[in-house]
């Protein structure tokens, strides 16, 4: 316990008053108390049984500083090209001038956190903390607290954006053990439709903790896609909190690909303030040697007649873990609640370990939820009947692997981002080296 | 909709039928638990020195536990100083027919409709009967005694079988397991002892009715199953409890060990008093079943139906530890008005090639609340583990809750894992079939709740799938059809 206080303490000494954090505390007054009640979550904590962030504690951090990226990282990772909107962040500072906003016309805002404040202040106070986010945990509280800045998007009611937005969040340790916090906030109005990625790299090897939140709102009938990538270094770690509130008819789809890190915890929690909303969570994970991805869901059906689907698939390799949490939670009066859950691992070695968690809470009847984990091997009999006509074993098994994870790529919507997608996984499932993803150049079983 | 309404009504508000008080003198101890009353209790039961030791270690162990609040479960945490740890029929001589056994006892079994000499003589059971804590009567005992099959209350054992009482008791579920297994190891009072020597195939199947019946005694049963190499045993348990408004505490253990070769079948009918309509009384059943497949090739297999307790926490659970042995957990849960139930299974795989299946059926009603809590752990030796569960929830009503949360843990690559679960409610086509084929609303439930549960009652020994199925009716056809 006293240990646990002092990384709590040290933690906090990060952020000594004379930094300049967005001065969210004019929205919100309480955060302070909600840090001084939570406490970093242990392996006792029944939500991170299976995640212990003890090692990630033993070190030391700094918090980041605004570093500028070259062009060619920030070139290397634009892989929608040059059509889509591109925020840059660095160790959660916003980089204006490797940023490129095409879209910013009428009422549309995409930009950064801080500098939306002068403009943007109403929408801001009236959607900022309200789903439940900053109370969620101690990681959550912090970074409701003393963020930097970070993504701020604003698509009014009826406004369909023709391309996708792409935040690119890098950490740069600068030889240093870094910890850096981005706190997003994305605004979808009436009847908006959009697409958004975010995506994760690190720009040097060092040990760095990146705490991320975000907060999403889909107002009535409007459509939102979210696409999370997450190629961090070997030893960069990752906690991802995104919150989503849905409103009347809206529809949320995400879909997280998790290709590295070293410890990546990935929360996303639905809520419904209104009927007849569709949400679609799609994931893939991959970890391998010893790295560990988490996944935790929680979606809340507390209103009626909503649609909730979740798939996540994961290959694990090597001494790698792999944890899925999916809980549904269906209120008293959510009846016609229609929910679906599934989890998928392909383990490669005896080493590689996976814990599956799909949960019900159900209180209402007239509900149809189901969920399915599975949890084996490649199909011997098909890696047989392929070499049998001609086929070798390695591609045999690469072929396996790439359609077992395909079917949740295909459902990405932005086809330059899923060839992209496509391309790292295949380079990765044949062991080749894989451009500025992290330096993972081989993976061993194929 | 305002027939299934008053059907539901109907159904939520049958009281207990089997509730009733049997009046016997009785010898109890006064309430509250320290080492002294671990002392008479092990006095009373004459036992050896070592039973004593292990009984003090493990209250030792207890009174640094904190109870256990991990399961979605909402009750008063019981008082374990106002609970009497001891309670035995004053009058114990040894019978040696049933004419000498009080009228009264025998008079709760045909309540029951459990009639001992009928058992007796119609399906060739054996019956060791548990009045509160102490062995009354035990029957077949000499068919059983010509083929070395051992079959006793455990206090019975303890006296004269210490060897195998000192080389198998708490080896499955250590005295330090959890909170309540604790507990029981420190106060348990009787329960019953089996052991299958090798290459015996138990003629009969043996059985124990349990009943609580003085009130304010907390029942701590413990029952020792040995299946030696080659043998094959199918032990039946059931529980009945008399209405009463106050809160009981049972926590009783069953530890089953299955050697190579060896089959052990383990059913359970519980059917305690769930507490009234508003919630008030009712039983509070924290139980701790594991067995462990020890030898190569082994088996066990757990049948349940849960059909009361007003608060139930129970997951009957399997060690695979030999290889190639296989294990299955069949249950159906049935909750109604207030009642509450986190149930499940543990399937650990340790041992090569085993293989485990889970089938669980939930049933809730009225305000209740029906948890299934499994864990599949397969772990880095257990090469070729096969599992498949499946889960299946049914609501009838609106205010009820039907709860899933599976563990899976899977250490090893060549391990098939599969899970599947589905809530629903009784679906209206369903119904309407039913109804445009002449039957009835109220048949029509009754006839999907059966077909519901049916794969898991199929599983029970034909003497048993009679009661279960009239325990059913009880909560649910009784007042149905």
């Amino acid at each position: 316990m006293k240990q646990e206080n002092n990384i709590k303490n040290d933690l906090l000494n990060l952020f000594s008053e004379d930094k300049e954090f967005l001065p969210f505390r004019l929205f919100n007054e309480s955060i302070k108390n909600i840090i001084k009640e939570k406490e970093i979550p242990t392996s006792k904590t029944e939500q991170w049984k299976n995640t212990s962030l003890d090692a990630i504690f033993k070190h030391k951090f700094e918090l980041g500083k605004k570093i500028n990226v070259p062009n060619q990282f920030v070139d290397t990772f634009s892989f929608y090209g040059s059509e889509a909107d591109r925020l840059v962040f660095v160790n959660g500072f916003f980089i204006e001038e490797k940023s490129q906003i095409s879209q910013n016309k009428d009422e549309i805002y995409i930009g950064s956190l801080r500098n939306a404040l002068q403009t943007h202040k109403e929408i801001i106070a009236e959607n900022y903390c309200k789903t439940g986010l900053c109370k969620h945990n101690f990681f959550t509280a912090i970074n409701s607290e003393y963020s930097q800045n970070g993504a701020f998007i604003y698509i009014p009611d009826n406004v369909v954006l023709e391309n996708p937005i792409h935040i690119v969040n890098f950490i740069h340790g600068d030889n240093k053990k870094v910890f850096s916090q981005t706190r997003n906030l994305i605004v979808a109005g009436k009847n908006s439709n959009a697409k958004i990625i975010s995506s994760y790299h690190s720009l040097s090897e060092d040990f760095t903790l990146n705490n991320v939140a975000t907060e999403i709102i889909t107002k009535e009938h409007s459509n939102l896609q979210f696409y999370i990538f997450e190629g961090e270094g070997n030893s960069a770690n990752l906690i991802n909190n995104t919150f989503v509130n849905q409103h009347e008819g809206s529809t949320f789809i995400s879909n997280t690909s998790t290709m590295c890190g070293n410890l990546v915890r990935n929360e996303i929690h639905i809520d419904y303030k209104g009927e007849h909303c569709e949400t679609d969570l799609q994931g893939i994970y991959l970890p391998d040697k010893e790295q560990h991805f988490d996944n935790f869901i929680n979606i809340k059906h507390s209103k009626p007649n909503c649609k909730s689907n979740q798939i996540y698939k994961g290959i694990i390799d090597n001494k790698a873990k792999a944890v899925f949490t999916g809980k549904v939670y269906v209120a008293r009066d959510a009846q016609k609640t229609d929910a679906v859950q599934s989890n998928k691992n392909l383990l490669l070695t005896d080493s590689a370990k996976v814990f599956s968690r799909p949960q019900l809470e159900i209180y209402a009847d007239d509900v149809s939820c189901a969920h399915g984990s599975t949890t084996g091997q490649l199909d011997q009999e098909a890696i047989f009947y392929m070499k049998t006509r001609g086929i070798s074993e390695r591609k045999a098994k690469t072929l396996l692997m790439s359609a077992f994870i395909g079917d949740v790529l295909d459902k990405i919507e932005i086809s330059a981002y899923k060839d992209y997608v496509k391309y790292l996984l295949n380079r990765r499932l044949k062991g080749q080296k894989v451009e500025g993803l992290c330096s993972l150049q081989i993976c061993p079983s194929c | 909709m305002a027939k299934d309404d008053k059907i539901l009504k109907e159904l939520q508000d049958k009281e207990y039928e089997a509730g009733f008080t049997t009046d016997i003198e009785m010898d109890v101890f006064p309430k509250g638990l320290d080492e002294d009353v671990i002392r008479a209790i092990s006095k009373k039961k004459e036992e050896p020195e070592f039973m004593l030791e292990f009984r003090l270690k493990a209250f030792k162990y207890w009174k640094e536990q904190k109870e256990p609040d991990w399961a979605l479960l909402n009750y008063e945490k019981p008082n374990f100083q106002d609970i009497s740890y001891f309670a035995s029929p004053k009058n114990k001589p040894k019978y040696n027919s049933l004419d000498e056994v009080d009228p009264e006892i025998i008079e709760t079994f045909n309540k029951l409709g459990v009639p001992l000499e009928e058992q007796k003589i119609l399906s060739g059971v054996a019956v060791d009967v548990v009045m509160d804590s102490v062995s009354v009567h035990t029957t077949f005992q000499k068919t059983l005694k010509d083929l070395g099959i051992i079959f006793c209350s455990i206090s019975e054992a303890i006296r004269e079988h210490p060897d195998l009482i000192k080389k198998y008791l708490a080896t499955v579920v250590p005295a330090r397991d959890n909170f309540y297994a604790a507990l029981n190891s420190a106060v348990f009072t009787d329960g019953s002892f089996a052991y299958i020597p090798k290459g015996v195939r138990c003629p009969v199947e043996l059985s124990t009715y349990f009943r609580i019946n003085q009130a304010n005694t907390g029942q701590f049963e413990r029952t020792l199953v040995i299946a030696d190499e080659g043998s094959y045993v199918s032990y039946l348990e059931g529980c009945t409890a008399p209405q009463r408004d106050e809160n009981q505490l049972h926590a009783a253990v069953v530890e089953l060990i299955a050697m190579k070769d060896a089959e052990i079948k383990y059913s359970t009918v519980q059917n305690w008093y769930p507490g009234n309509k508003d919630g008030v009384g009712g039983i509070y059943n924290f139980v701790t079943k594991r067995g462990i497949c020890k030898g190569d090739n082994s088996k066990i297999s757990w049948t349940q139906v849960e059909t009361g307790s007003a608060v139930t926490w129970k997951y009957p659970s399997t060690i695979l530890k030999g290889n190639n042995s296989v294990s299955e957990f069949y249950s159906v849960a049935v909750t109604n008005n207030h009642q509450q139930a986190d149930t499940g299974t543990k399937m650990v795989h340790v041992g090569k090639n085993t293989k485990s299946t889970i089938i669980s059926k939930g049933i809730s009603l009225g305000k209740s609340n029906n948890t299934y809590r499994g864990l599949v752990d397969i772990k880095k030796s257990a090469t070729n583990a096969r599992n498949y569960s499946q889960c299946d929830s049914l609501l009838i009503g609106s205010e009820c809750g039907a709860h899933t949360f599976p563990y899976i843990d899977v250490d090893n690559s060549t391990a098939i894992v599969e899970h599947e679960a589905t809530t629903s409610k009784i679906a209206e086509d369903q119904i309407f079939y039913c109804n445009q084929r002449g039957l009835d609303t109220e048949s029509a439930i009754s006839l999907i709740v059966n077909g519901f549960a049916k794969e898991v009652l199929n599983k029970l020994p034909m003497e048993f799938a009679t009661e279960a199925k009239k325990l059913l009716s009880l909560t649910l056809e009784g007042s149905v059809g």
